[in-house]
């Protein structure tokens, strides 16, 4: 009868040994660490993958953002500059200005009183209308010589007892002042002009009808 | 007083360590690295001495890593309701024969006698009884090799005949000639001892 005990007991000695000896030997015999390792790799990898957006380490995104930016900004600025660029004008100062004598060449516009010549009142009678008729086209008159004084580009030195003169393609005699003459004689304004007799010249006039200059004219030129 | 201080202790460092599964459930739901690292350092080991007892260090190894690759990429085919440690048993088991069929070792190992033998294998001539004790478990056949192991991994025999796809009186026999070899194989060394 105690058999059955001694054979249950020897079982359990025997389950216990077997258990004892298992155990020992899992101790001798453990995962290597180059298991474990490449596992942590592997985590690290699809940890990266896996990360949401708003973990991901932002900080070389930014940094290719932020050049990309500079680039586009700087890009943008020198755009706009090139677009706006005008051509800067030349600023003058004051001081510069008052070395220049502006001369107003060819104005034919009438003079104050050649246009009150030219106004007629309805209540004039018929007498008053009759001299201002008589006055405007004394005007007229005086605006066509104005005109063909200043059309006329050439002209012929004419030399005789009472000084130099200019004589214009139409015949017309301009008589130049003595002091003209000496300041186109002198070294100062001297243009290389023979004025010797019928030497032609060119003629520049301002609004008032006066030479402000006179070229030579190295052509032969003819009325 | 101070009595109740260390179970207060102990069951606060239960506490610091929850369940496998649980600790599954967090990688599954939050990737938590830590979480696998904390399964790794439970089962390993035991993952990998189960695989050495079925095959050799360079296969154990390399399945090892594979299952814990696999652990990491597909979370998702672990059912929660079931234990966590079948479940990397049962991953490791599959690779390994799908190793064994690569080489067509597995027909090899199916056909193995499991019937006990009255042939008791000479075991080398050592005073290590540990020695002895690898030695013959190494020379079970394979199958009942494979029971012993998961027995003494703690499965019960519902979870090995689930794992090994047998019928629990296959897996209870497959024990009993298990046992009953190694005792044979202990006491004769001891006798010769």
């Amino acid at each position: 009868m105690t058999k059955p005990n001694n054979y249950q007991g020897d079982n359990n000695n025997i389950d216990a040994s077997l258990e004892n000896l298992y155990q020992k030997r899992k101790l001798q015999h453990v995962s290597p660490n180059v298991v474990k390792q490449e596992v942590l790799n592997t985590l690290s990898t699809n940890a990266k993958a896996d990360t949401p957006w708003w973990k991901v380490n932002l900080k070389p995104y930014l940094q290719i953002s932020a050049v990309a930016g500079s680039v586009a900004i700087a890009f943008i600025v020198i755009s706009i500059q090139v677009v706006n660029k005008q051509p800067s004008p030349i600023l003058l100062e004051s001081a510069d200005l008052a070395n220049f004598q502006s001369v107003e060449l060819h104005v034919l516009a009438p003079k104050t009183e050649q246009l009150a010549a030219t106004q007629f009142s309805r209540n004039s009678s018929t007498q008053e209308r009759k001299i201002q008729y008589q006055s405007a086209q004394s005007v007229y008159m005086e605006r066509q010589a104005d005109l063909v004084v200043h059309q006329q580009a050439y002209a012929t030195i004419v030399s005789s007892e009472e000084g130099l003169s200019l004589l214009t393609c139409d015949q017309n005699l301009l008589k130049l002042s003595q002091e003209v003459v000496n300041l186109l004689m002198s070294g100062q304004v001297n243009k290389g002009i023979d004025f010797s007799n019928g030497q032609m010249v060119a003629l520049a006039f301002d609004s008032n009808g006066h030479i402000i200059d006179i070229q030579k004219q190295s052509k032969k030129t003819e009325c | 007083m101070f009595s109740f201080l260390p179970s207060i202790l102990m069951h606060s460092a239960a506490r610091k360590q929850p369940p496998p599964e649980q600790v599954m459930a967090d990688y599954i739901m939050r990737k938590d690295k830590k979480a696998i690292i904390a399964l790794y350092n439970t089962f390993a080991d035991d993952m990998y001495h189960y695989l050495l007892t079925m095959s050799d260090p360079t296969l154990a190894q390399d399945i090892v890593q594979k299952t814990w690759l696999k652990v990491i990429e597909k979370p998702h085919s672990y059912h929660t309701l079931g234990s966590v440690k079948a479940w990397l048993f049962t991953m490791a088991r599959n690779a390994l024969i799908d190793e064994f069929r690569k080489t067509k070792r597995w027909v090899e190992l199916e056909n193995q006698h499991e019937e006990l033998s009255s042939d008791i294998t000479i075991l080398s001539h050592t005073d290590n009884i540990q020695s002895q004790f690898d030695e013959a478990l190494m020379a079970l056949p394979f199958a009942q090799r494979e029971a012993f192991c998961l027995q003494h991994e703690g499965f019960s025999l519902s979870d090995i005949a689930t794992m090994t796809n047998n019928k629990q009186e296959t897996i209870k026999t497959r024990l009993r000639y298990a046992k009953t070899k190694l005792k044979e194989l202990l006491e004769h060394a001891n006798d010769q001892a």
